[in-house]
């Protein structure tokens, strides 16, 4: 019956890593994805209108669209960052639990 | 008798922290659905050849008439995707890109109506838009735990 709380804290941080490192990759590539998309997007819009391609109308609406698009890809790093708290915390706090059990 | 009493203490607490905490786990975003994510893919596919079949039409061909089934089947699976993903708690960004999804989708529909036509350019842009939302929705998704 021991219970080393310097070791079990190691193990709380070494599993809340280990839980959300895949997560955490993803991060960096995927926010440089966005925003790549996005000055593609405005590009090719700004190239169409100077050319005559579409009217000041529709850029105007194109460029309402493009708030939407990056808006909803936004979102997906907001649930990324809630996903990965979740993840690391409850991580932890299994290896808590299972060290307290075994301690007693 | 005064460390013995103290050792007691000392599993109490630890019982009581087992007790309080084992079944204890945060949520912060909704559970991952496998059905969810296989909506996003089934209704991005959709509006792929929706977008390809547009392109693959002549420009003058492309009335709303010829489009009108295409574009009420697509809104009536974006609105069950939404409804889905409204009835789950701890949801409200996929609901929000889902809503986002939906709005662009009635623009268009109302565009095509107006010009009861679309530009080779605009069906490029429209479809990378849409693309760029489902990659988001799908990869959200899968970073829901299981």
């Amino acid at each position: 019956m021991s219970f080393d709380i310097n070791t079990i804290i190691k193990d709380m941080k070494n599993a809340a890593v280990g839980a959300v490192k895949d997560d955490l990759d993803i991060v960096p590539p995927y926010v440089k994805k966005i925003f790549d998309n996005e000055k593609d997007a405005l590009k090719a819009l700004a190239e169409a209108r100077l050319a005559g391609k579409i009217s000041d109308k529709e850029f105007q609406r194109e460029l309402k669209r493009e708030k939407k698009v990056l808006e909803a890809e936004m979102l997906t790093i907001s649930i990324i960052s809630k996903a990965i708290a979740q993840k690391a915390i409850n991580a932890a706090i299994n290896v808590l639990v299972d060290a307290v059990k075994l301690a007693i | 008798m005064i460390i013995r009493k103290q050792k007691y203490n000392y599993w109490f607490i630890l019982v009581l922290i087992v007790y309080t905490i084992s079944g204890c786990r945060v949520q912060y975003v909704a559970d991952y659905d496998d059905n969810i994510r296989n909506d996003i893919i089934s209704i991005a596919e959709e509006i792929d050849m929706f977008y390809t079949l547009l392109l693959e039409t002549t420009e003058a061909d492309r009335t709303y008439e010829s489009f009108k089934e295409d574009y009420l089947d697509i809104e009536v699976s974006l609105r069950s995707l939404l409804m889905k993903n409204k009835i789950r708690p701890l949801n409200e960004e996929s609901t929000r890109q889902t809503e986002l999804a939906l709005e662009l989708w009635l623009e268009d529909k109302e565009a095509h109506k107006e010009d009861d036509t679309v530009s080779d350019f605009i069906i490029n842009q429209h479809r990378s838009q849409f693309q760029r939302i489902f990659i988001a929705m799908a990869i959200g998704e899968s970073v829901k735990e299981e």
